[in-house]
């Protein structure tokens, strides 16, 4: 893979920075990137919207109880909360007296905390009734319990976390939240076995966690270096998720950070594969979302990379994050 | 994982039926038992049907399902979700608690006899039982230490909903 992309820091970039103790070279690759994904003007917002925490959010497990009786029953308790256009199945919250992982609804399993920018991932993937999904980087478990209620909970979610901590996190919640349709494999996505088995794979990928910063201020000194090592790692779960998947099967990559080489590359590389791009059928969150760069640097990506999804922290409710569908090839 | 052998198929589903004639049915939802064989006893799980027809190396040396209880000294013992799934479809072995009680429970403490608002008749000391809150909703098992309907001390937790989380 090509080392990431280093683009001077300009004065103004550099001082800003210094002052809200940020990597420059992250803040002047975000000020080439947020236009190239279509929008203009949004360097302000999203440079204030990166310092901040964005609104919160629960999945409700349709799997338990609909939304609206979820939210009567945190009206009971004292939360206000109120629908998101983009998914049905969360609720914002809009005031809560207490921290909602301490109701009796967060332990039977009825809610759990969730970015609406991550949600858009399995709202891309849709993944039916009764599909055979892989999720390939899968704790806490989040995006697996989302998978899991738009199944209705039958078919199989292969999912997996080679580290046992995270492991017993995933095996929690995905206990907590009552789900059947899960196998949890404690080896890493590259060592999946098989071959052409997935009607669908879900590939929420390791990666710098830019988008994450609002909630992490720990990845606001970050060091660029962290892309060359991530994008290796990256390039091997995509060889595996495109081994399980069988032809005409859908994949959904993903991260939660906005460089290109670990976001429009590893995809073009699917493309250069013979998949196919396909909409998210994401359009707005709030505003309209940001689309897949066509170029960065001296890469050429192709024309179809616009059918992806850019998240960005001030621009949307959301923390950062990256969606892209594809279709594999037809045998 | 693996599917569950005939004997320990009966074992689990006679477990439930004693408790209530098709509650087996009901708490299994359509899904298959499944085991997880493991050093301190054989865990036993719902899982989907489908698992079966993926290559057997995805699923043999996998974690999986949803855990309902366990085997050990030739019985089946009822675990947590075990207990969300039997609750939701019967009130045998249930004792219900009021509001404020449920968020004590949920904290660990013992259920006070005040705090009774129904129970299974049939329950005695040394049983065990699962709490319910206000709805009818598993908060977890606890056993009978008391008089159901008395003042003191009735029933004391084993394994509750908020566990986990007080362990972070």
């Amino acid at each position: 893979m090509a080392e990431a992309l280093r683009v001077p820091a300009g004065p103004k970039i550099r001082e800003w920075s210094r002052k809200q103790a940020f990597s420059d070279w992250m803040v002047a690759r975000w000020a080439r990137i947020i236009p190239a994904s279509g929008i203009d003007g949004g360097l302000p917002q999203f440079l204030e919207g990166i310092r901040r925490r964005p609104p919160r959010y629960l999945r409700v497990n349709t799997l338990k109880l609909s939304r609206d009786q979820v939210a009567k029953r945190l009206a009971a308790r004292g939360f206000t909360t109120a629908r998101t256009p983009m998914d049905p199945d969360m609720l914002r919250i809009v005031q809560a007296p207490v921290s909602p992982g301490a109701t009796v609804e967060h332990m039977m399993g009825m809610t759990t905390p969730q970015d609406l920018a991550s949600a858009a991932a399995p709202l891309a993937l849709r993944p039916g009734r009764g599909a055979v999904v892989a999720d390939l980087a899968a704790a806490p478990g989040i995006k697996t319990l989302h998978m899991a209620g738009l199944m209705q909970d039958k078919g199989a979610i292969i999912a997996c976390e080679p580290d046992e901590a995270r492991r017993r996190g995933l095996r929690f919640n995905l206990e907590r939240c009552g789900i059947t349709s899960a196998v949890l494999r404690a080896h890493d996505a590259q060592s999946i076995p098989g071959a052409g088995w997935a009607d669908k794979v879900l590939l929420d990928a390791p990666c710098t966690g830019e988008g994450t910063i609002p909630k992490d201020s720990d990845r606001r000194r970050g060091k660029i270096e962290e892309i060359d090592r991530l994008t290796a790692t990256q390039a091997d779960i995509v060889d595996a998720a495109d081994r399980i998947l069988r032809p005409g099967g859908t994949l959904v990559y993903a991260t939660c950070t906005f460089g290109p080489e670990e976001n429009e590359a590893q995809v073009q590389r699917l493309l250069e594969r013979g998949y196919t791009m396909e909409d998210t059928d994401l359009e707005s969150c709030g505003a309209p979302l940001g689309h897949g760069l066509t170029q960065w640097g001296d890469r050429e990506f192709d024309a179809s990379m616009k059918l992806a999804r850019r998240f960005y922290p001030g621009i949307h409710p959301t923390l950062g994050f990256f969606v892209a569908r594809l279709r594999k090839e037809d045998a | 994982m693996r599917q569950a052998t005939y004997d320990e198929e009966t074992l689990v589903t006679g477990f439930f039926e004693a408790a209530d004639a098709g509650l087996a049915r009901k708490v299994m939802q359509g899904r298959d038992l499944a085991i997880l064989d493991h050093a301190d006893g054989r865990k036993v799980v719902l899982a989907d049907p489908a698992v079966w027809k993926l290559p057997e190396d995805l699923w043999a040396d996998a974690d999986g399902g949803l855990l309902i209880g366990e085997i050990a000294d030739g019985a089946f013992r009822l675990d947590l979700q075990g207990a969300v799934r039997m609750a939701a479809a019967t009130t045998k072995q249930c004792v219900r608690v009021l509001e404020k009680a449920s968020h004590l429970f949920l904290y660990g403490k013992k259920i006070l006899g005040i705090s009774i608002d129904d129970h299974d008749r049939s329950l005695r000391r040394g049983d065990a039982c699962i709490v319910t809150g206000p709805r009818g909703e598993a908060l977890g098992i606890g056993v009978v230490i008391g008089n159901l309907k008395g003042q003191g001390e009735a029933v004391e937790p084993l394994h509750d909903l908020g566990e986990y989380l007080r362990g972070q």
